[in-house]
Parts: C-alpha cells; sequence; structure tokens
C-alpha cells in the first residue's frame, strides 16, 4: 500500500458527480433500524383476534370523530350518552362508562381510574394524528395490563417523522359542527417533529320532545411529538399535548343535574428512550404523565330549583414502564416488563376526601415457535392494584398454520377488572345549606371482576385473490360484575342511597366474522358481522346485548379524481341495561356516503375537498337513550396539504 | 557444403532462439500488480486482502508489489483511487471496488486517457437485480424505485429489466429532503416491493431509517444491495464479498496476460444473497431457501 498516495488522496475534497454512485453506500454500517421490537407480529401469529383500522379505513369512512371509528370493530358497542360523551364498550356494557376496555395511546393508558372510563372527547388527539389502531378482541392483560378484561384499544399516533409538510383542514356541518386544524411535520438536524393545533365544536343532539339536549362542546387541543435519533442504537421521543374545553351537561328533567357548562382540561406528557442491542433486541424506558380536570361551571340557564350538582374532580397520574424485547434462540421471543403508577384523585363530592392510589406490575410473553407451522404465546402479569389486593393474570393461546395463509388459533385467558375507585370508595353526593342527596356511598370490600375467555379462531389469508377473512368463536365468562343496588340510607333526603356490590354472573358467547377484500384499481370493501348471545343470573342482562350487529363499507379511489365510499351499519334492538323500558333501543339500520374529490395535481400529500352524509336515508334511530335522535347530517371538509 | 552447415546451425540457433522465448515468458517474473486503495477501512482491507492471498496461491502468475516500484499493472480500489490514477498512472487500469456509474461517471470527467482500463463493478447488473426480486416474491409484480432527478436517464433502463423478468417499475424523482416523503408515500402507495440503489441522494445515513420505517408502515419489503442492509431491516439483499471480486479481477490478470489487452468492464459473475427472515415473517412473507434463490437467479453473465 502505498501511504504516500493514500495521504494525497485524503487531502482531495472537490465535490464530483461520482459522489452520488461512489462506494460509500455498499460499504457503510448499517444500524438495525427494524429491532426486536418493532416488528410487529403478523395477524397470524397473534393470541389474540386483532382488528387494526388503518389511515386508509379512517379516510374511507368519512368519520370525523374517534369513537365512530370503532364500529368498523366487529363485536364493538359503540354509543352517546350526550353528544359529548361517547360509550365505546367490547361485548356491550352495563351503563354510560365503558368500563371493562383498556384504552392506550402510544403506550400510555387513557382509562381514568375514577369513573373508570374514557373521556374520549378531551384526548389532545386528532383523528388525523391516528397511525393505525389495533383492537384486541379479547383479554391480553399479559400484553396490555390490568383492565382488559373484554378487550384492548391501542392507538398509534404517526410517528415524529411520519410526514413532511403542512396539512390544514376545515370543516362544518348540520347540529353545528365545524373543525378547524393545522398540522405540521417537519425535520431539524436529528430532530424529527410533528405538531397539531385543533378544534373542534358541535351542538350534539338537537331539543326534542324528551328534553333540550344541553350537549353541546367547543374543544381546542395542541399536540406534539419529536423524535431525536441520538445515535445508531439510542432514541428519544418526546410527546405532549394539552385538550380544554367546554362542554354541556345536564338535563332539564332532573332535579339536581341541571343545564350547566363543564370546563374540561386535561394535559399529558411522555417520554421514551429506545435502545437497541447488536443482536437487534431492545429495550424502552416510558414515562408518562397525565393531568385532567373537570369544573362544573355554574348554569348557564335559569334554573327552577337551587340545586346544584357539582362533579368537579381532579385527576393526576404518573407511570414508569419498563420493557425488554429479547429473541432467545431461533425459537423464542420474549417480552417482559415492569410497571409503576401512582394515580391522585381529587373530587370533593364524589369522594370523601382526596386519594392517592399506587399500582406495581410485572409482566411476561413468550412467543415459543416449536415447529414451523406452530407457535404458542404464552404470557402472565402480576398486578398489585389501588387496594392492595394481588392478582396474576394468565394467557396462552396456540396458532396452528394448517396451510398456507390458513391459520387456527385456540386460546384460553384469565383476567380482572378492579373496581374503579367510585365504585369501591364512592362517596356522591350533593348538599345544600343542611340539605344532603345521597347519590351513592360505596360500602367497599369488592372484589375484582373475574373473566375467563375461552377462543377458537380462524385467519385466512388468500393472497391471489386479496382476501383475508377473521372469525372467531368465543366463550367468556365473566364473575362477580360490580353494579349498584338500592339501600336505606336516612340521612338523605329520599331515604336511601346506592351501594356498590358483586351483583351477577353472566355467560356470554358468539360469533364474529371480518371479511377484508380489495381488487381492481382501488375498489375494497370490508364486511363485519358479529352475534352475541348471553345468560345471566340477572335476567336484564342478555337483553342489553344487542344480538347482529354489521358493518359494511366499499370504498373505490381513483388516482387521478378523489374516491367514494358507502358504509352500512346495522345493530339489533336492545334494552341498555341501567335505563327503564321507555329507552329501548330499536333496530338501527344506517347508511353513509362520502365522496372526495382530490384539489390540484397529485403531488404528494393530496388536497381534497369531501362531502360526508351520515343516517342518507334518515332512519328514526336513537343512541342509548330516546333523547337521542340521531338525524341526518351533512358535513363538509377541506384538506389542504403543502 | 560447408555454407550448407552454416545457415543449418544458424537456423536451428534462431529456432532454438524462438522456442526459448515463449518458454521464458511463461516462466517469467510474475505480473507486477501495484494497488492504490481510497480508504484503509474494513472493506477496503477485506480486498487488498484477498488480492494478497490470490496473488500468493501455487501457479499464480501476478504477485503485488508496491506502487513506488515498477509495475505493469495497477489495480484501484474506490473511487478515490481511480481518480487519483487517472491522473497520474502510466500503466494499465483496473478498477475494482465501484459501481459501474461511478466508474463511468469518472471516465468521463477525465476525458481522453493514454492508457488502458478497465474495472469489476461493484454494483450487480439491473437483470440479476429483478431476477433477485421476482425469485424472492414470486407473487409480486409491481418492484419500486427511487431515484435523484441527477440519475433520470437510468429510469428506461430499470424499466426494461424490470420487464425482463416479468415486472413493472413503479419509479418517483426523489431529490431534496421534502420531496423524499412525497415520492416514497407515492411509490409505496402502489408497488409490492422496494428496490434500494446506490444512489446516495436518495438513500443516505440521513434518510434511510426514515424510508426503512416508512416502507415497513406500509407492509412493503425493502430490497437492498449490501449485508448492511438486511442488519437494519431489509428483507434480502443481494451483493458480491471481496473475495469472489479478488477472484474475479485475478481472472482479468491472466487474461490480460494471454491476449495482452485488458477484458472489458464486467459485473461480478459471483454473488452472494442474505435474507432478514424476522422481517420477512413479520411482513407474512415466506422466503424460498438462499440455494433456491440463487437457482432461480442463475449467472447469466449479466447484462446491464
Amino acid at each position: 500500500m502505498n501511504k504516500y498516495l493514500l495521504v494525497a488522496l485524503l487531502g482531495m475534497n472537490a465535490a464530483h458527480a461520482s459522489d452520488l454512485t461512489d462506494e460509500q453506500a455498499f460499504l457503510g454500517e448499517m444500524p438495525v433500524v427494524l429491532s426486536a421490537s418493532r416488528l410487529l407480529q403478523p395477524q397470524s401469529e397473534a393470541p389474540n383476534a386483532m382488528t387494526v383500522i388503518d389511515r386508509q379505513m379512517i379516510k374511507a369512512s368519512g368519520l370525523r370523530s374517534i369513537p365512530d371509528l370503532f364500529r368498523m370493530v366487529p363485536g364493538m358497542y359503540v354509543s352517546h350518552y350526550t353528544g359529548s360523551q361517547a360509550m365505546v364498550s367490547y361485548h356491550g356494557t352495563t351503563d354510560q362508562y365503558a368500563r371493562r376496555m383498556q384504552v392506550k395511546v402510544d403506550g400510555r393508558t387513557i382509562y381514568m381510574p375514577m369513573l373508570g372510563q374514557v373521556n374520549w372527547e378531551d384526548l389532545p388527539l386528532h383523528i388525523d394524528d391516528i397511525e393505525r389502531i389495533e383492537v384486541v378482541r379479547g383479554p391480553a392483560a399479559a400484553a396490555y395490563g390490568a383492565n382488559s378484561t373484554q378487550g384492548i384499544i391501542n392507538i398509534v399516533t404517526r410517528e415524529a417523522g411520519a410526514f413532511n409538510g403542512t396539512h390544514f383542514t376545515l370543516g362544518g356541518g348540520q347540529s353545528g359542527a365545524a373543525e378547524v386544524s393545522l398540522r405540521r411535520g417537519g425535520h431539524w438536524r436529528e430532530i424529527d417533529y410533528r405538531f397539531t393545533v385543533g378544534y373542534r365544536a358541535s351542538e350534539g343532539y338537537a331539543e326534542n320532545a324528551w328534553g333540550i339536549q344541553n350537549d353541546s362542546f367547543a374543544t381546542r387541543l395542541f399536540n406534539f411529538r419529536a423524535a431525536y435519533h441520538v445515535d445508531s442504537a439510542n432514541d428519544l421521543d418526546v410527546q405532549f399535548g394539552y385538550n380544554g374545553g367546554v362542554r354541556g351537561d345536564g338535563w332539564n328533567d332532573s332535579l339536581s343535574n341541571t343545564p350547566h357548562d363543564q370546563r374540561s382540561r386535561s394535559d399529558f406528557q411522555q417520554i421514551s428512550w429506545h435502545h437497541v442491542l447488536a443482536n437487534g433486541d431492545d429495550w424502552q424506558l416510558n414515562y408518562s404523565h397525565l393531568g385532567e380536570s373537570i369544573d362544573n361551571v355554574t348554569a348557564t340557564r335559569p334554573l327552577p330549583l337551587v340545586f346544584s350538582l357539582d362533579t368537579s374532580r381532579r385527576t393526576q397520574r404518573h407511570d414508569i414502564e419498563w420493557q425488554h424485547t429479547a429473541r432467545a434462540g431461533e425459537q423464542h421471543r420474549v417480552v417482559w416488563g415492569a410497571a409503576l403508577r401512582r394515580d391522585a384523585l381529587d373530587a370533593p363530592n364524589l369522594l370523601s376526601a382526596p386519594r392517592a392510589v399506587n399500582e406495581q406490575r410485572l409482566f411476561a410473553h413468550d412467543e415459543w415457535r416449536f415447529h414451523p407451522d406452530w407457535l404458542l404465546n404464552s404470557g402472565v402479569m402480576a398486578e398489585r392494584n389501588a387496594f392492595g389486593r394481588s392478582d396474576l393474570s394468565p394467557r396462552v393461546a396456540l396458532n396452528w398454520h394448517v396451510a398456507n395463509g390458513q391459520t387456527l388459533r385456540m386460546g384460553l385467558s384469565r383476567a380482572y377488572r378492579n373496581p374503579s375507585l367510585i365504585e369501591e370508595a364512592g362517596d356522591y353526593r350533593m348538599r345544600q345549606g343542611p340539605f344532603l342527596v345521597q347519590f351513592l356511598r360505596a360500602s367497599g370490600g369488592l372484589q375484582p371482576e373475574k373473566m375467563l375467555s375461552r377462543e377458537l379462531g380462524y385467519l385466512g389469508e388468500f393472497a391471489a385473490l386479496d382476501l383475508t377473512a377473521d372469525v372467531r368463536v368465543y366463550h367468556d365468562q365473566l364473575q362477580d360484575v360490580i353494579y349498584v343496588r338500592s339501600v336505606p340510607f336516612p340521612a338523605s333526603l329520599t331515604g336511601r342511597t346506592l351501594d356498590t356490590e358483586n351483583a351477577f354472573d353472566v355467560d356470554q358467547s358468539g360469533l364474529e366474522l371480518a371479511l377484508k377484500r380489495r381488487w381492481g384499481e382501488g375498489h375494497s370493501a370490508l364486511f363485519n358481522y358479529a352475534y352475541q348471545t348471553a345468560v345471566s343470573s340477572n335476567p336484564l342482562y342478555p337483553k342489553a346485548i344487542p344480538a347482529h350487529t354489521i358493518f359494511l363499507q366499499y370504498s373505490k379511489g381513483w388516482s387521478d379524481w378523489g374516491s367514494v365510499s358507502l358504509d352500512y351499519y346495522q345493530l339489533s334492538g336492545h334494552q341498555p341495561f341501567d335505563r327503564g323500558a321507555l329507552d329501548v333501543q330499536h333496530l338501527v339500520r344506517r347508511c353513509d356516503v362520502r365522496v372526495a374529490k382530490f384539489l390540484g395535481d397529485s403531488g404528494g400529500g393530496q388536497s381534497e375537498l369531501s362531502l360526508g352524509v351520515q343516517n342518507l336515508f334518515n332512519q328514526y334511530q336513537t343512541d342509548y337513550l330516546r333523547n337521542n335522535q340521531f338525524p341526518r347530517r351533512a358535513y363538509l371538509k377541506l384538506d389542504i396539504a403543502y | 557444403m560447408r555454407s550448407q552447415r552454416y545457415s543449418g546451425m544458424a537456423l536451428g540457433l534462431i529456432v532454438l532462439g524462438l522456442l526459448c522465448l515463449p518458454v521464458r515468458w511463461g516462466a517469467a517474473e510474475p505480473l507486477r500488480v501495484a494497488l492504490l486503495s481510497s480508504d484503509t477501512s474494513l472493506p477496503y482491507k477485506n480486498l487488498s486482502d484477498a488480492l494478497s492471498a490470490k496473488s500468493q496461491q501455487p501457479g499464480s502468475v501476478f504477485k503485488m508489489v508496491s506502487a513506488h516500484e515498477g509495475h505493469d499493472l495497477l489495480l484501484t480500489t474506490g473511487s478515490r483511487a481511480l481518480e487519483m490514477a487517472l491522473g497520474s498512472s502510466k500503466r494499465p487500469i483496473l478498477a475494482l471496488m465501484l459501481p459501474q456509474s461511478g466508474y463511468q461517471a469518472l471516465l468521463s470527467q477525465a476525458g481522453p486517457r493514454a492508457v488502458e482500463i478497465s474495472a469489476v463493478y461493484l454494483d450487480q447488473p439491473r437483470d440479476r437485480q429483478m431476477r433477485f426480486v421476482r425469485a424472492l416474491f414470486p407473487k409480486f409484480r409491481k418492484v419500486g424505485l427511487l431515484y435523484s432527478p441527477a440519475l433520470g436517464s437510468s429510469v428506461a433502463a430499470w424499466s426494461q429489466a424490470a420487464a425482463d423478468s416479468d415486472l413493472r417499475l413503479v419509479s418517483r424523482a426523489a431529490g431534496a429532503q421534502e420531496d423524499l416523503f412525497g415520492a416514497l408515500e407515492e411509490v409505496l402507495n402502489e408497488t409490492d416491493v422496494l428496490l434500494a440503489t446506490p444512489d446516495t441522494a436518495v438513500y443516505n445515513s440521513n434518510s434511510i431509517r426514515n424510508i426503512l420505517l416508512a416502507s415497513y408502515r406500509w407492509r412493503i419489503p425493502m430490497v437492498g444491495f449490501s449485508q448492511g442492509y438486511v442488519n437494519a431491516g431489509a428483507v434480502g439483499a443481494i451483493f458480491s464479498t471481496p473475495e469472489q471480486i479478488a477472484h474475479q479481477a485475478g481472472h482479468m490478470i491472466v487474461a490480460y496476460l494471454k491476449s495482452g489487452r485488458l477484458p472489458q468492464g464486467q459485473f461480478p459473475q459471483d454473488y452472494e444473497v442474505a435474507i432478514n427472515y424476522q422481517v420477512a415473517r413479520s411482513l407474512g412473507l415466506e422466503i424460498p431457501s438462499v440455494g433456491s434463490l440463487k437457482q432461480q437467479i442463475g449467472n447469466a453473465g449479466g447484462k446491464q
């Protein structure tokens, strides 16, 4: 080797055409980008039935609110208690607080332990920020933590580096619906970032013979996400957001909960550190903080009575989690980790005193491929919950690749739902001078609800037809379901109050089917069907489960023009569990249509104008209560990308 | 009589002399080959070690000498070494370890030259890359390509190579950072697989990560051109090792000795195939074994 000539070469640094095609591209070392935890399990190897809602499905549906998206999941019950309070529950629910599902956004649990609910309207999340939603149909505590007896919704937002440029949307429609948002993604040195600023409003359900429907809302939200690629082995992901809004609440036929406004503020901050090891294994450390405060603002309408119910509350949550994903030999992939969570709650009229509760959990999951055609998924979660109780939630599933593209799955899992704070220690009351009305006084000592779920699943992937068929048959045994009953309480003005108890058992079984097909130039269709039946010691519960649910979506896209999509949704009649016969829900049939036209030239990032009509044929339907009459609604939206 | 004997002897001597000459060439000094490297890092070192090993094999017709000393043939590894050699070498040059496009760009930049020059390219011929894509994914019909505007002229050749393997090319120009995302999304939307090319305006240390993550998000596998790509997350890659390049350089040297001229610039004959089975499984793709892949790709010399 000629050292003299090499030195001379090193001195050369003139740019020349061959810079574009020199040998460096072939020779450089590359970091592991798709590390062990980033590799998604293919649907055929997942231990549960999973429905993935991706961006294309979201767009084709024309839906503008996140809870509505879950109509595209077989077996999911989606309704509204008021215009601003949505209910999303898998396999039905006992009341407006759908508390048997775990809901996460980017790994951050947003299920609130106070009432046991998810405040969908309070999420600092815009529907266009969503990359995909994974809905696990069935319990999966070992992977997702507690409170997932019926299933898990995992919302994954777009990564900071997912797009470059600016998107602007403006929309308006009937029922006073309006929205405007601005999203921007960019890049600065090794940092990718994106942020969203948005505003949305609606007047909710219209006034009718049953009430004035004080359920309008106006929400302002902001979120920011940045990814700092420290070096080839380390990534830092930082997110924060804020959502503030005013919501109408209360009923004009209630003596206590009279129409008033609620001011809602929620914020979150999250930081994740992802480290990739040389062999592609990785670990991740997540810290998140969520804060929420809801304040009752005094009534905006004149009241006949002086009572005013104040359900103001403040929640703070801190959560730290560590997770390690490793390949142990050719046959095993192991994920294990630990987490700590602290929730502090302050609600003067819902609890006797402010409380802080701590939870610890340990989890482990193994994928064992003991034969090329067989996969055994096993996992367990050990948890010490807020009330000092320890539980073990194991799960096992066996997947068999019967033939090319055909997989059978057999699964068994146990899960627990801990009582929410109000169920265990609620002191829900209204005091006015010497008068006390006690709505709920929980005597405590509740057992967690227990779930044992058995399922048989089939997944067929027919590549030649571009068709996927997903069938699931299940039998769930839910024990010790927590519910209320009326008990004497002399101190209350009414002489009685509600107490909570482990009230009844339910055996639910059913069948779920999902078919997805793409064909030709831009045609795609989705068909979901769910059949549900229940047997229970409580005679009301089986009537509260809609027997048949159908969802059909067809969409056609033209690369140079735009797209058209049609949705059909059908829900069998049922009697909501906690409502009287007046609120019986009749058969619901709804058609939605959406037409979108591209604007400008088809550069990367489409601008488009879209018109959507929900309940096209104006079929009479109500959501959960007879007050909530769903009208025909048209909506116009402009999306500009540049 | 005496004159006949003398002319006979003279003829004999001449014939003997003539007979000796080729024998002298055959048993003569091995060809003196000097090596100029662009860098001392591992890949270059691997190639120079492989060349040295080849030169020391029994029956080898060449030996490695230092560039200071007199030499008969100059080998260069990398583009910077070639650029230097083009300016100053008085001896024929055999360029190694750079892609065909880089080699041709440097030649046209250097203008008319006095010495003979040839190369063993580092990249695989286009039709072999397309046969690789076809063998990896028998059910796919569309292959995506992102290119920088400066290399736009190669698209027609890529399109032809794809068509020869019964594939359709989906291509978009992508230049600056902002363009890249839009073009990438468009390609990913239409294609079945993304083929990476050594076009550093598109595929560079800043962009590779986001391109891999984006294609994974779209469930589109990526095919690369080095082991590094497979480690990062591409489903497969086809490339030639330093040993294989050195082996071919040796053949070219033998051909040079036999005919006195360097053979034309050529693509590597031998290649390796690497697969990332985890990523393939995660995308739900069944990949045939390396042996059966190589059989399908074949070794038809490689036309570009």
